[in-house]
């Protein structure tokens, strides 16, 4: 997700400087009107945990690893202006200190990070906690603003690749993309929802949007649960309508890989559940069928986890309690 | 501050003492853009290019070591973005599959490399102030400052927990989602409650918000 140097086009890159500038810009603008004297201090220490937890990789399927993006994370506990500006901190550092992402593609990678990751994260998980309330209700906004920042921001890397290059190749380039960061998405989900969950218990009052409403009423309750359905109905049909394009990759892609090596020379930590992003059982021997089963169990899989660490949460009104983790 | 390989250790050598940071950072983004500028497969300038950076580098006093571990790092994850990027772009029908690849990646690699030079001559603490110096948001190079400083905190954190893990469970086994990430929500919120207390006592002490550099 890093996008380094010399990789988009020049006329791209001018054009991400440029929309990514004004929207750090105004991010700024933003938070200065809200700035108190601790302010720099919550975003120094959220942007040192990003980029400590950004190194640490995942699996999400053979050869291929993924880390969190932490855009959602960060405007969950710090509201959308300085999560856009804490991104954009451990962006710079990523960049500056030790090479990771190009300094002229910073604006490519503040948009897909930082507009997108923690802005349009923070517009997702606001919607949904309008429709549920309570810490449940916030951390099953937080997991699906998660899940779908990631996908959003994969679709926004194929539209600058796209922008410099072969338009006609984007459909490939955004199956793939998306493909390939719906298994990273359910990494980001999970490490977020889990930090969330624990914060909640710990100190619910860090998080920006959590409001701890102890009494919905049964009306809420009603439009909570057409919210969930709604929101799963809305990620199957996505995992569902990408799926199809996936058949066309392996030829593709893959091939890039086995030439350059960088597909066999970074092995997983563990054997992926569903290799190839195909589930190879008996019957289902086509692959865009098998594909589309794929998005489909992986994105019920991110629904499910979610619900569950949701329904552990205390109920509203009563103590959390907490595991002592030191 | 900073014993880590790459980074600048407070005392700089005389070339970036002499040179303003303002100036560092303002030629370093030149250099970039000017890599990145270069059509592709335009191999003789990218070689002079890279000449170039390694007199700079020569001249710096900069031991290859210093950046060359962090660099060949990068090198996989730059070879995996080019070939993605190669299959898209326009220039794959003149040059090919592979040479394109192997263009943006030697390009990539070289901005890297710069980025890397820059941190190796300079401490951070004064590419900052250089920053500050070129009228970056103010907000901006606090949190910057405030992330660098509290990066260490967060180590010294993640430590503690690990050595009171070892102490407690007695074997060192891969942990649980649930574990894990309770884990790290843990280490935030410990590592927050720290910086707090560290930005109280700087308070205490006078910090106003300048950054001092020792060495100066």
């Amino acid at each position: 997700m890093h996008i380094p140097d010399g990789v988009l086009d020049p006329r791209v890159a001018v054009a991400t400087s440029l929309v990514g500038g004004a929207g750090f810009l105004y991010a700024i603008k933003r938070l200065n009107h809200a700035r108190t004297e601790r302010t720099t201090v919550l975003m120094g220490t959220t942007a040192a945990f990003l980029f400590a937890a950004q190194m640490v990789n995942f699996p999400v399927g053979p050869g291929v690893s993924g880390h969190l993006l932490g855009g959602v994370l960060a405007s969950a506990l710090l509201g959308p202006w300085a999560g856009m500006v804490v991104i954009a901190t451990v962006l710079m550092v990523q960049c500056v200190l030790f090479g990771d992402g190009g300094l002229t593609a910073l604006g490519a990678n503040f948009i897909n990070m930082g507009l997108i990751g923690a802005g349009g994260g923070y517009a997702i998980q606001a919607s949904l906690r309008r429709a549920i309330s309570g810490p449940r209700g916030t951390l099953l906004a937080v997991i699906a603003a998660a899940w779908f920042s990631v996908i959003l921001a994969s679709g926004a890397f194929a539209v600058e690749l796209a922008l410099g290059g072969r338009v006609q190749d984007f459909p490939s380039i955004l199956t793939w993309m998306a493909l390939v960061h719906a298994g990273i998405g359910v990494g980001e989900a999970l490490i977020t929802g889990g930090v969330v969950r624990y914060v909640l218990l710990r100190r619910p009052d860090l998080l920006e949007i959590a409001d701890g409403d102890a009494e919905a009423d049964r009306t809420r309750g009603r439009r909570a649960t057409e919210a969930v359905l709604a929101g799963l109905v809305v990620a199957l049909a996505v995992a569902v309508f990408l799926a199809p394009f996936a058949s066309e990759f392996p030829d593709g892609l893959e091939f890039v890989g086995s030439r350059l090596g960088f597909l066999s020379d970074s092995p997983g930590l563990m054997p992926a559940p569903i290799p190839d992003y195909e589930l190879k059982w008996p019957g289902f021997e086509h692959a865009r069928i098998a594909t589309a089963l794929a998005g489909l169990v992986g994105t019920l899989v991110v629904f499910v986890v979610g619900w569950g660490m949701a329904q552990a949460l205390p109920a509203p009104g009563k103590r959390g309690v907490a595991a002592d983790v030191v | 501050m900073s014993s880590e390989p790459g980074i600048a250790p407070l005392t700089s050598s005389w070339p970036s003492r002499l040179i303003d940071p303002r100036a560092a950072i303002a030629l370093a983004t030149l250099y970039v853009v000017a890599v990145v500028a270069v059509p592709l497969a335009w191999w003789r300038t990218l070689g002079g290019l890279a000449l170039g950076l390694a007199f700079v580098i020569g001249v710096l006093g900069i031991t290859p070591r210093a950046i060359l571990g962090r660099w060949m790092g990068l090198l996989l994850v730059v070879a995996f973005i080019s070939g993605t990027a190669a299959f898209a772009s326009a220039e794959r029908a003149r040059l090919g599959l592979i040479p394109t690849a192997l263009a943006m990646a030697a390009k990539s690699a070289l901005a890297a490399a710069t980025m890397l030079t820059l941190t190796s001559a300079y401490p951070f603490i004064r590419l900052l102030a250089g920053l500050r110096g070129l009228h970056a948001p103010g907000l901006f190079v606090d949190s910057l400052y405030f992330m660098e400083r509290f990066r260490y905190l967060l180590v010294d954190e993640l430590d503690r927990m690990m050595i009171a893990r070892r102490a407690r469970t007695f074997r060192r086994s891969s942990l649980a989602w649930g574990l894990l990430t309770g884990l790290l929500g843990g280490l935030f919120l410990r590592t927050l409650e720290r910086s707090l207390r560290v930005h109280d006592a700087m308070l205490s002490r006078g910090w106003t918000g300048e950054l001092k550099v020792l060495d100066e």
